[in-house]
């Protein structure tokens, strides 16, 4: 059987361990979404590219940027919005997670 | 005395020796606990263990929706039941290999009576033996035991009433005498 200081020492190692697990599922998962994300916005800056580089004089890239879901406009704005947003959020809680991480380690 | 939830945030805070303060009061309690349903000492200690290091990881800070010591002893069956799923036992049917037939070597058995009461407790079925323990050597009230055991107070009350019959039986066959209300 441990002693009461073995048996500290011991929970705080396995408490570390659980930690650092936890972190890297979420560290993952985030990164997964901020990488969809980040997919998803370039599909829909590339379907952008024609009208940008386009030599007509149509600058009307409204109808283009979610051409691939949609012909309606709004809806183009409505996801380009959604998934800058989603992407920003993925991004802010991967950085806060590092912080927290980093502050941990300092601590140790 | 300063109570187990205000020594659970100051570790949280970063004070270890409010953990250590928690291990000393449960960690006996727990041990014996969690032996009521692996039968082996040293798993009932290394789930001891992991029970306390989940509580100290966790990032839900303690909601107060039960008492710390109903939570600690909550989060010890539910790995001591994922202890059993992985090594495929059944809690009611130990096999021979996983059962280890020494009860724990611990000071709260010191006491003749309690070791005697604790050793017929051991030859009942589990879950009468892990409601009786809970009610008469943690204290327990009958709604604390329905939350460690995840189980509705009817239901508690039942085991409760038919353990002690099985407790009786056994002790009487034992030789012991048994008074009724105790």
């Amino acid at each position: 059987m441990r002693t009461a200081s073995e048996k500290l020492a011991e929970i705080k190692i396995r408490e570390a361990e659980i930690r650092s697990r936890k972190m890297r599922r979420q560290t993952v998962a985030l990164s997964f979404l901020s990488a969809a994300a980040a997919v998803l916005l370039v599909f829909a800056g590339l379907k952008m590219i024609p009208a940008i580089v386009g030599s007509d004089g149509d600058y009307d890239m409204s109808a283009r940027y979610a051409s691939i879901f949609s012909n309606d406009p709004a809806i183009g704005f409505i996801l380009v919005i959604a998934l800058a947003f989603a992407l920003g959020v993925c991004v802010t809680l991967l950085c806060i997670k590092v912080h927290r991480h980093t502050e941990r380690e300092k601590r140790k | 005395m300063i109570s187990d939830e205000s020594l659970y945030y100051r570790y949280l805070d970063g004070d270890d020796d409010a953990l250590a303060e928690l291990l000393s009061r449960y960690d006996e309690s727990l041990n014996l606990f969690l032996f009521s349903f692996v039968q082996n000492a040293e798993d009932a200690e290394e789930l001891a263990l992991d029970a306390f290091a989940r509580l100290a990881a966790s990032d839900k800070r303690f909601q107060g929706r039960s008492s710390f010591k109903t939570w600690l002893f909550a989060i010890g069956r539910n790995l001591a039941l994922q202890h059993l799923r992985r090594h495929r036992i059944n809690a009611g049917t130990l096999t021979d290999e996983a059962r280890d037939e020494k009860t724990p070597d611990l000071p709260m058995l010191s006491e003749e009576r309690y070791r005697q009461l604790y050793l017929a407790m051991e030859k009942l079925k589990a879950e009468y033996r892990q409601v009786l323990y809970l009610k008469y050597f943690e204290d327990m009230t009958v709604s604390e035991t329905a939350t460690v055991l995840k189980k509705s107070e009817r239901q508690v009350s039942d085991l409760i009433y038919r353990g002690k019959q099985s407790l009786k039986e056994t002790l009487e066959k034992e030789g012991f005498e048994y008074e009724d209300g105790q």
